[in-house]
């Protein structure tokens, strides 16, 4: 299928299916504080816990997480242009290890050293590095902004892999730098997107980010625990904590739609699995927060009529029908009972919206998107 | 009885019922994994407090964030104090953040389904 990154998406589900092909995890784009950086380092160890991968593994994408954050915080720029302070981030998982991009706006004076630094560091052997290293280290030079490419070598060193980077041109004085580190416990499959493009997948997955106006994307497990660290890593960045009541109302959404996915969802291969999708969008003073999961074709008729039902009512009207359902006895593990979706029509002040992707004869991936103004 | 006293998580309130004193207290975030489970511990502990209660009842809420499955227990255990209301005297104060009208609005809804008059105190 051919991939093309140009422009908005209609769909959600279409936004997706791309960001599908770049086996993407997890994505922020925007600015990153040292708060915000401790919660994103939590998100992934739990889950990285949660999808049990080997110690070994964990702790080489633990190291290179670290590095590429830092590298983000270190040299992010103070200006009122998004193009030069935003910064991004990814993690994407594929079959026989992991891909961590990071981009970050830098001046064009600083390309040539940067790349020359880095072209020094991808041209040594294993054993050259191990000499570089010391070397570095004995001559104790630091670069102004700390550092002397330690991290650099350091990356080479865990994740096995040679370092991958592009510049593209923003403007005369600036370029967006994309980075990406590729740790491999074994050998990836030949059909994989990440090998397919290979240097170009973190620059691919920021543009469809970028264009898409997305800040946060997550998909994975959402057990309990992974959902608490999905939730505090959301709360962390600066785009929610800016207004107070929007932040409120948002967190209280997203708590609603996040506890939604790990209650009801279906699994794909068992039933202990809570497959889903998280995302985070800002389009024109409207944020939207986004989930997917897959649905049992048996409960869709259902789940459809509630949504629809909970749209079609008025002020006056939705707030009894809060009252009715909370004074419903429902002592069921499943826990719901349709306030979920009232509370958050009533919080967003906004139509809940759907769409469905036919998944299976018998599943389907229902997308939940909640709109709130602010 | 003893004191029921439990520490704030991330995910799950602080909780402190002192059925000696009278005092019922749930503060900061409810998001447990299992809200029946985690409040049947504490409705019970109410429950056992009906059959033996102070002349004044002290209910204090004050939740940052509260998920709908918390808010139905919640209402479970407002309804055990609204009944020890007929012969008794209860105060129950929904304290919320100074701005958060989310959490003052789930409070007032809470109220209507009560034949009480909660405190509501912006703090």
């Amino acid at each position: 299928m051919q991939i093309t990154n140009s422009g908005k998406y209609s769909s959600i589900a279409e936004l997706f299916r791309v960001l599908n092909h770049y086996q993407l995890n997890y994505a922020y784009n925007g600015d990153f504080t040292n708060d915000l950086t401790e919660r994103i380092l939590a998100l992934a160890e739990t889950n990285m816990d949660v999808e049990s991968e080997s110690l070994k593994i964990k702790k080489k994408v633990y190291f290179i997480i670290v590095e590429s954050l830092q590298n983000i915080t270190r040299h992010q720029g103070s200006s009122k242009d998004s193009r030069l302070m935003d910064g991004f981030f990814s993690i994407h998982k594929f079959l026989g290890g992991y891909l961590v991009g990071s981009g970050n706006a830098i001046e064009n004076d600083h390309i040539k050293p940067l790349s020359e630094k880095l072209d020094r560091v991808n041209s040594l052997s294993a054993d050259e590095l191990k000499e570089y290293q010391k070397e570095v280290l004995s001559a104790g030079g630091f670069s102004e902004k700390g550092g002397a490419g330690l991290g650099l070598i350091e990356m080479v060193r865990k994740s096995g892999n040679k370092l991958q980077y592009d510049f593209d041109k923003i403007d005369d004085k600036n370029s967006y730098f994309y980075f990406q580190s590729k740790i491999t416990d074994a050998q990836p499959q030949e059909n994989s997107e990440i090998e397919k493009h290979n240097h170009e997948v973190v620059k691919s997955v920021h543009r469809a980010v970028t264009e898409n106006n997305l800040k946060i994307f997550f998909q994975g497990q959402f057990k309990h625990e992974n959902v608490r660290s999905l939730l505090s890593m959301a709360e962390g960045s600066i785009y929610l904590t800016e207004k107070f009541g929007f932040k409120k109302t948002s967190v209280a959404i997203m708590i609603e739609l996040l506890q939604n996915i790990s209650y009801h969802a279906a699994g794909i291969n068992n039933s202990d699995e809570r497959p889903g999708l998280f995302m985070v969008a800002d389009n024109n003073n409207v944020c939207s927060l986004i989930t997917g999961n897959y649905v049992e074709n048996s409960k869709i008729d259902a789940l459809i009529k509630k949504i629809d039902f909970v749209n079609s009512l008025d002020n006056d009207a939705i707030e009894k029908l809060y009252l009715e359902t909370i004074m419903l006895d429902n002592n069921e593990v499943k826990q719901g009972a349709g306030l979920g979706f009232i509370d958050i029509r009533i919080k967003s002040k906004n139509k809940i919206e759907v769409e469905m992707v036919p998944y299976t004869d018998d599943k389907t991936f229902i997308i939940i998107k909640a709109n709130i103004s602010y | 009885m003893a004191i029921l006293d439990l520490d704030a998580t991330e995910d799950l309130p602080c909780v402190l019922f002192d059925n000696d004193k009278g005092i019922f207290e749930i503060s900061k975030r409810s998001l447990p994994e299992n809200a029946i489970l985690f409040y049947e511990p504490l409705i019970n502990y109410v429950n056992e407090y009906l059959r033996s209660p102070k002349d004044n009842t002290n209910v204090v809420f004050h939740f940052d964030y509260i998920s709908t499955s918390s808010t139905k227990q919640i209402m479970k255990m407002i309804l055990l104090f609204d009944q020890l209301k007929q012969t008794k005297q209860v105060n129950l104060s929904w304290n919320y953040d100074k701005g958060d009208v989310d959490m003052l609005q789930t409070g007032k809804r809470l109220e209507q389904l009560t034949s009480m008059k909660f405190v509501f105190n912006e703090v």
